[in-house]
């Protein structure tokens, strides 16, 4: 289960306690012998909000980001966003997983003077996909399907673009408030509502719709992800050389 | 008739939801920004 919100929690449920990558994330104990793990991608929607707020969005009458707008935008972009990749980082507290580095920060890489918005817009949604992707990649039980919940499961474009992404079928949870959801079922079996999780999920949580990957799309991306993994990478290693030139105060 | 509330402290919104145990349907909900401390921003 992925939830996309500020920062994008990529969870995994299983039935023993896995803990690779050793270090990183989160493992917490659930009753009946499960085990969530969790690797956080600190940077999750508060990238995309940053984008909009610092370059702009179409916006709604009421004033707030049209997002059907900037979906149509972003759709009209092809795969690859005309070579544009973002390392989405922009979170201050750095990045948790899938590697440690409080002083890693974003970038966009592969710009040219082609480069438009819309290749930008398209590439922060195509870079929360791919961190997703690069947080389960690196646990060591696989997802075989992926719930995507949070504010960015709203969009239909952009669950199939993690389908593809992931190579992995997305379901979009219909509860609202999900993650609410999760602690109260804990707190209602636990004060005797229900009998066992199976039981309260099985009353409270369905499946809203299904996005199945497109393997021409999937095997795309493969070649884009790729490329993701490695500009991070590149990119990590000047995070203590940037952070040791004290910037310049910005006038107010 | 049971309910059953949960609280989803996120990172930008801290969200409580109170839900109906028969099939999961938000009844009410409240929400208040979390504040952070960030004592050395870039």
């Amino acid at each position: 289960m992925t939830v996309l919100g500020t920062s994008c929690l990529n969870s995994l449920v299983m039935d023993r306690p896995e803990r690779a990558p050793e270090g990183l994330g989160f493992l917490f104990a659930m009753p009946l012998d499960r085990y969530v793990r969790i690797l956080p991608n600190t940077s999750g929607a508060i990238s995309f909000d940053w984008f909009l707020d610092r370059f702009g969005a179409p916006l709604t009458p009421q004033g707030s980001p049209d997002f059907a707008a900037l979906e149509a935008k972003a759709k009209a972009v092809p795969r690859g966003a005309g070579g544009a990749v973002f390392i989405p980082y922009v979170n201050g507290a750095g990045v948790l997983a899938p590697f440690y580095d409080p002083l890693a920060r974003g970038s966009f890489f592969g710009v040219g003077s082609h480069t438009s918005y819309d290749h930008l817009l398209r590439a922060v949604y195509e870079a929360l996909c791919f961190a997703t992707r690069d947080c389960f990649a690196a646990m060591s039980v696989q997802p075989t399907s992926l719930v995507l919940t949070g504010g960015g499961g709203k969009s239909a474009f952009w669950a199939q673009m993690f389908a593809d992404v992931c190579g992995l079928p997305i379901e979009i949870a219909a509860a609202e408030e999900s993650g609410a959801l999760g602690v109260a079922l804990l707190a209602g079996v636990a004060a005797g509502i229900w009998p066992d999780i199976e039981t309260a999920a099985a009353a409270t949580a369905r499946v809203a719709a299904r996005y199945e990957p497109d393997p021409v799309a999937a095997a795309d991306y493969d070649g884009w992800f790729e490329l993701y993994r490695q500009t991070r990478d590149v990119y990590r290693r000047y995070s203590q050389q940037r952070a040791a030139l004290k910037p310049a105060e910005v006038a107010a | 008739m049971s309910y059953v509330i949960g609280i989803d402290k996120g990172t930008t919104t801290t969200k409580a939801a109170v839900f109906d145990a028969r099939d999961g349907r938000v009844l009410a909900t409240a929400r208040r920004a979390t504040k952070r401390f960030r004592p050395n921003p870039d």
